[in-house]
């Protein structure tokens, strides 16, 4: 069935997308009736149009929908997973550990920015958007993608040095 | 780490450490994502199959339709389910194995999407006879903008009451909608300055108005319900709106054209929007 390969193919970026807009509760649930919802409304997507940035517009709108309703960002949570067994050279457990601990610590500095900050750091590092995608996708115009982002990081790099000083 | 490395030294490493947290993020959701929305979306079909089992034991082929009928024949419908039941265990007796009653077998593959056939976005909120964009642009002494956005699709119809056209789209899920169903977004331009004695009535009776800038031009944000407003048009006289309530507004004029953007849209999107006319 192509709709369920479609839904395969996006599905990690579409549950990416709602974890970052949507407290952690609701956003899978977001992710799974964006691809609902989508699918009803194929027949608006227009054909030749790149279909990644269309379906995470809708995923981007539910997690707001939820975010909305659930009121406060509580339980907001851009996780890591551990290290895969593959990823790099089998690293000593030490390091893993050490790796895992300055991955968690930089995205609790990233989950603390205020919304706008940490959808824009992000839409672009995260969730690997273009510009253009990332200007559709978090409803901001096209041209201030570029001095949102600078500014986000900005902000991001007074938490970490505030926090390591 | 140390405290003491460069400014330079630590921007390099975020820009690195950011790209390495994010190949590294947790997706956990989307594990049997697939299979959910593919239970999801066939759970949506029974709503439109074409007969419905029990409407055929009820024997009752056409004439089934919404409200309380509808809900009477989900009773009926219940009942005569209990009956069948009842039926088919009087006949083969209790504690049968192997019995099994279905209900047809499930789809194999999904179908088809499709849209419920509906009226035309906007049509019976009184916004004027239905026109083409083409005949609008001919019949309105303006030039008619609309949205340059990557999220607004294919105007879906246009409607021409005097010199005031309306814009409407159908409802998008990239959108965040408006309070009438088959309605997505709602775009009035009107030949006219808007009459800020209306404006101020709007103050009075508790609706929340907010001044805005436009691309640089001045607006109002009406947050909350609007009834009426008046526009003037370039030959003085007042033109009286009532409003069909679909959302917030957003009302700003440019060379002479008052616009209004409706939707549930909040300030700033509805803003960013319409900074997007051209």
């Amino acid at each position: 069935m192509a709709y369920e390969e479609l839904v395969r193919r996006y599905q990690d970026v579409a549950v990416r997308t709602a974890h970052v807009i949507a407290p952690a509760a609701d956003a899978d649930d977001a992710a799974q009736e964006a691809f609902v919802k989508a699918w009803i409304a194929l027949p608006r997507f227009r054909a030749g149009a790149p279909f990644r940035p269309w379906l995470l517009q809708i995923v981007a709108n539910e997690a707001r929908n939820r975010r909305r309703s659930a009121g406060r960002r509580e339980g907001l949570a851009i996780r890591a997973t551990a290290d895969r067994p593959s990823d790099d050279a089998a690293p000593s457990p030490e390091t893993a550990a050490l790796v895992a601990e300055r991955r968690a610590h930089l995205l609790a500095a990233i989950n603390r920015l205020r919304d706008d900050d940490r959808e824009i750091i992000a839409a672009r590092y995260f969730l690997e958007l273009s510009e253009a995608e990332a200007a559709d996708v978090l409803r901001i115009p096209r041209g201030t993608v570029k001095s949102r982002l600078s500014r986000a990081l900005g902000r991001l790099r007074d938490h970490l040095t505030g926090v390591e000083a | 780490m140390s405290e003491d490395r460069s400014m330079s030294t630590l921007e390099l490493d975020l820009d690195a450490a950011l790209r390495d947290v994010g190949s590294h993020l947790a997706a956990p959701g989307a594990a049997g994502l697939a299979e959910r929305v593919r239970a999801r979306i066939q759970a949506e079909q029974p709503r439109r199959a074409a007969v419905p089992w029990w409407r055929t034991i009820l024997g009752r082929g056409r004439g089934i339709q919404r409200g309380p009928d509808r809900s009477r024949s989900l009773l009926l419908a219940a009942a005569a389910l209990l009956l069948l039941a009842a039926a088919v265990t009087a006949a083969i007796g209790y504690g049968l194995p192997g019995i099994r009653i279905l209900f047809g077998p499930p789809p194999s593959t999904l179908p088809s999407p499709t849209v419920p056939a509906s009226a035309a976005p906007g049509a019976g909120l009184g916004l004027g006879a239905p026109v083409s964009l083409e005949d609008a642009r001919e019949a309105v002494g303006f030039e008619i903008l609309l949205p340059d956005d990557g999220r607004i699709g294919p105007l879906d119809a246009v409607y021409l009451s005097g010199s005031r056209l309306a814009l409407a789209w159908g409802p998008d899920p990239r959108l965040p909608g408006t309070t009438r169903e088959g309605l997505g977004l709602l775009l009035v331009e009107i030949d006219g300055r808007v009459e800020p004695e209306s404006v101020e009535k709007l103050i009075r009776t508790g609706t929340r108005v907010e001044p805005v800038t436009v691309a640089g031009s001045a607006g109002y944000w009406i947050d909350g319900e609007h009834h009426f407003l008046s526009y003037i048009a370039p030959n003085g006289t007042r033109i009286e709106e009532t409003m069909r309530d679909v959302g917030n507004a957003l009302l700003w004029t440019r060379d002479g054209i008052t616009y209004r953007l409706e939707g549930e849209l909040t300030r700033d999107e509805a803003i960013e929007l319409a900074e997007t006319l051209s």
